[in-house]
């Protein structure tokens, strides 16, 4: 058995041809793939990868329009609804694919960015994570004026925030802060309530939960 | 013989490479659906929505992906169920997940991998992880999953276990899986934190951590932690059941510490991390012909860990991640050998193994959406093994062996959407590892989700593991071991085919069936002319298996599974079934709250068949019980845990390596654990 494994051994020994060869393969590779990460993209926007969870989200977005009636409705306006995202935008080009998409004849504008100047002509104001810290100051902007806030930053519906995406096990739920929504004139449908994981009152109660499939009257 | 080796690799390159081209020739338009598009999402109901599974896996394929789409059978374990099950370390993680088993020599635990786990093997056909750092070190290539392992477990964020060949991106030691250990940060575990543990055979484990988030950009996590274990009072070995020794009791040796240290800042893409551990373990076994019952005899492992990850997205959307580390292994061993000639006084004289290991690795990752439907990485690693030194000696020095080593990688990845639900992720990668050693190793995965629920995944791949310093050169003069300069690296190959399939809201299953062959093994023997312990590439397996599994979750907390795993290992030159490879594994895992999502009580059992054991014999099989109560902020911010290991107090034992006398080793009987952290 030693002599099969040391017959092996004495012809691995690399030979300069052999090694030519293996750096000849090795540069062309390299040079070919580099090559490719360099030159220009095929589309002119982004492609930077967006995990499923913000595809998701996204879309989950834009079917919550559906159960969410502005005060401006009444006046069936026909400008545009809004959307706004607030600092770091997770959902990469995916969140633009609503501009295509119009809403009981109304159309949609998507607005992305950390220097939004005017937040309260946002219909939706999604808050991204990165402006954990700053919750403190962007919320009173929009207090009491018809701007849906959304985030995913933990706690953020009692926080003084509206609508809360939380992942529970492999997917993704929401919680709802009524009071809130009420406060700021918005109307939702008690679908979106329904399917929520929670929905509190203006303090913090509970008043509905998927979990107990309890009611609490006020 | 080596340039028609070289041929045969290049032609399997240039396959890939042919694929990889083609992916790039094909129109873009054609194949603009990829599972990418959100317009499929938009024509769910909200209801669907919420239905979509959006777990997800980073090591599969080096990059962020859903589980359904990566190209292998994988699984992932939370911190959640870390807590919820009372899992005290790496080692009982992974014990109770499908294909996976795990052996204890009272010393070190070994992981089995699909009915593979080789006596004498120091767990080096796996890749192991903290947060992408690969710490297999530079002597045995070990990856440490009991106590050794250089993080406290409380605080893991998440563990990836990825079955199957990943050599493609990974290199050596991608043999049969890979394990990502993946912690958490100041942003996640803020505040200063406390908790105690203490249990029955002396176990006490203390930690204290900090982490905090300032700013937007600065996050740090420190964290100390020691644990100390006295292990089992009096453990009885029949072998040594000769008068002279104790009547084969081994009394009070069984101790176990280990101290540990994290630390953790990211400031923004970059991130720093520092991690030191110590542990010593008694060893009651007197492997290598030790004196026995002597309390002299310990190991120390020690781990200086220093990592530094930079992750930036460059412009026309292309990530790149460069990550450079430094590390050091130290493993030191203590055996007591008695000197004397027959019949005169006994002369103990501790008898040490020095195995020192440093290394600095540098990796350069670089991901791009070519389109929507096409996304192609590639990458590069450099490793320098600087120092791999092995030292025995007593009054005289035995062997004393100083070496160091280099080796490099290079390559590449290709997600391509053939159709919205056909995905190909094609991979290949090129290790220089030294002394004109070099291998190609690819991996192929055919993805079919013909819907939402379903996924059907078709996998080639290989994977090799090259022979480790003390594999290789390891002797002590003709004591009880030689080395073996002339060791080849592992091959395997394995076929796997992944069947996932979602059956309502609640309930997934699972399907995975393989077969691998593994080529060139390295086996610990004993060569009869001279009964000295070597190794040998005298090795050859295969093994076919099925993994079936059922995953529940519900919105009330209720979270379960229930898997059996089926594996024939047999060595090809005899047709006989392997060594410590249990033929059936089953599990059955339940957790639920008692009170609203306050208090959990999760048990879990976990039965393995009957073990062949070296000299032939069988240990018989084992039903493990272990059961856990989790109080989840019960008094404002304190976490309690009760655990109880081995409820039914099975007596069962392990095969043990040739360095032992005995045939098998004896496993704990019922243990518990009492745990609580309090966050201030």
């Amino acid at each position: 058995m030693i002599e099969r494994i040391s017959g092996h051994e004495e012809n691995t020994g690399p030979g300069l041809a052999n090694l030519a060869k293996r750096s000849f393969f090795s540069v062309f590779l390299a040079t070919l793939f580099l090559s490719i990460f360099i030159s220009p993209s095929a589309h002119g926007r982004d492609k930077e990868y967006v995990p499923k969870e913000y595809i998701v989200k996204a879309a989950m977005i834009y079917k919550m329009l559906g159960f969410i009636t502005w005060p401006d409705a009444e006046g069936t306006s026909k400008n545009p609804i809004n959307i706004c995202v607030y600092g770091k935008n997770p959902f990469g080009r995916y969140i633009y694919a609503l501009e295509a998409e119009r809403f009981d004849s109304r159309g949609i504008n998507v607005r992305t960015g950390s220097r939004l100047e005017d937040l309260s002509d946002c219909h939706v104001l999604f808050i991204s994570s990165s402006e954990k810290d700053r919750l403190g100051n962007l919320l009173p902007q929009v207090e009491g004026k018809p701007v849906l806030t959304i985030s995913d930053i933990k706690d953020f519906s009692l926080s003084g925030g509206m609508i809360e995406f939380i992942k529970t096990d492999r997917r993704i739920a929401f919680i709802i802060n009524y009071g809130k929504v009420l406060d700021a004139g918005i109307r939702i449908s008690s679908r979106l309530l329904k399917i929520s994981i929670k929905v509190y009152d203006r303090d913090g109660r509970v008043i509905w939960s998927q979990n107990g499939k309890k009611k609490r009257s006020n | 013989m080596s340039l028609s080796l070289f041929r045969k690799k290049r032609s399997e390159a240039v396959f890939f490479l042919a694929l990889i081209l083609i992916s790039f020739l094909s129109p873009g338009t054609a194949l603009s659906e990829g599972s990418g598009d959100i317009r499929q999402y938009m024509e769910m109901s909200i209801e669907e929505l919420m239905q979509i599974d959006v777990e997800s896996v980073y090591t599969a394929s080096r990059y962020i992906q859903n589980v359904s789409e990566a190209p292998s059978s994988v699984t992932v374990v939370t911190a959640e169920e870390i807590k919820r099950y009372g899992y005290r370390n790496l080692a009982e993680v992974l014990q109770s997940v499908k294909g996976m088993y795990v052996s204890y020599d009272r010393n070190y635990h070994y992981l089995g991998i699909r009915g593979f786990s080789r006596p004498g093997d120091y767990n080096s056909r796996v890749l192991l992880m903290i947060d992408g750092h690969r710490i297999n070190d530079g002597v045995f290539n070990t990856s440490p999953i009991g106590t050794e392992f250089p993080v406290n477990i409380d605080l893991i964020r998440k563990i990836e276990i990825i079955r199957g060949p990943s050599s493609s991106l990974y290199g050596t030691n991608a043999f049969f899986g890979v394990i990502n250990v993946i912690t958490s940060d100041g942003a996640e575990k803020e505040g200063l934190q406390a908790s105690g543990e203490i249990g029955s055979n002396g176990y006490n484990q203390e930690r204290l951590s900090y982490g905090g988030q300032y700013g937007g950009n600065l996050a740090l996590l420190f964290s100390g932690s020691y644990y100390s274990g006295d292990g089992r009072d009096k453990l009885y070995f029949s072998e040594f059941d000769r008068g002279v020794t104790n009547g084969g009791l081994a009394d009070d040796i069984d101790h176990d510490w280990a101290k540990r240290l994290f630390f953790k800042v990211r400031y923004g893409e970059l991130a720093l991390q520092a991690i030191y551990s110590y542990r010593k373990k008694n060893v009651p076994t007197a492997t290598f012909g030790t004196v026995f019952n002597n309390p002299n005899y310990n190991t120390v492992d020690e781990y200086y860990l220093f990592g530094l990850k930079y992750r930036h997205r460059l412009s026309r959307g292309t990530d790149l991640s460069l990550r450079i580390n430094f590390n050091i292994y130290n493993n030191y061993a203590d055996y007591p050998y008695d000197y004397s000639d027959k019949g005169d006084l006994t002369d103990i004289v501790i008898n040490r193994d020095i195995a020192e290991s440093e290394w600095i690795g540098a990796e350069l990752d670089l991901t791009r959406e070519i389109n929507e439907t096409n996304k192609l990485s590639m990458g590069g690693e450099f490793r320098d093994d600087i120092r791999q030194y092995q030292k025995n000696y007593d009054f005289k020095t035995y062997f004393d062996d100083s070496r160091s080593s280099s080796s490099w990688a290079f390559y590449l990845q290709d997600e391509i959407f053939l159709r919205r639900d056909i995905l190909i992720n094609a991979g290949v990668r090129y290790d220089d590892y030294g002394k004109g050693n070099d291998t190609i190793n690819p991996r192929i995965a055919l993805i079919w989700s013909p819907t939402e629920t379903t996924s059907l995944k078709l996998v080639y791949g290989t994977a090799f593991r090259k022979p480790n310093v003390y594999e290789m050169y390891y002797a002590d003069e003709e004591m009880t071991q030689k080395g073996n300069p002339d060791l080849q690296a592992e091959k395997i190959g394995t076929y796997e085919m992944v069947f996932e399939q979602k059956l309502n809201d609640n309930l997934r299953g699972h399907v995975s069936l393989y077969h691998y062959r593994v080529k060139n093994l390295i086996v610990l023997e004993t060569d009869p002319s001279d009964g000295l312990l070597v190794y040998r590439n005298s090795g050859e397996a295969k093994a076919k298996g099925l993994e079936l599994e059922l995953d529940y979750r519900n919105d009330q907390g209720v979270s379960g599974r229930i898997f059996y795993t089926y594996q024939d290992a047999t060595d090809v030159q005899t047709g006989e079934r392997l060594t410590n490879s249990p033929l059936h594994v089953g599990g059955l895992l339940l957790s639920s709250p008692l009170l609203k999502k306050r208090l959990f009580l999760s048990t879990e059992l976990i039965y393995t068949s009957r073990r062949k054991t070296l000299s032939g014999n069988w240990t018989g099989d084992s039903t493990l019980v272990n059961m856990t109560v989790y109080g989840k902020g019960l008094l404002k911010n304190l976490d309690i845990s009760f655990s109880v290991y081995n409820l039914l107090n099975q007596r069962y034992s392990h095969p043990a390596s040739s360095e032992h006398l005995q045939d098998s080793i004896v496993q704990d009987g019922r243990s518990f654990r009492l745990k609580a952290t309090y966050t201030f």
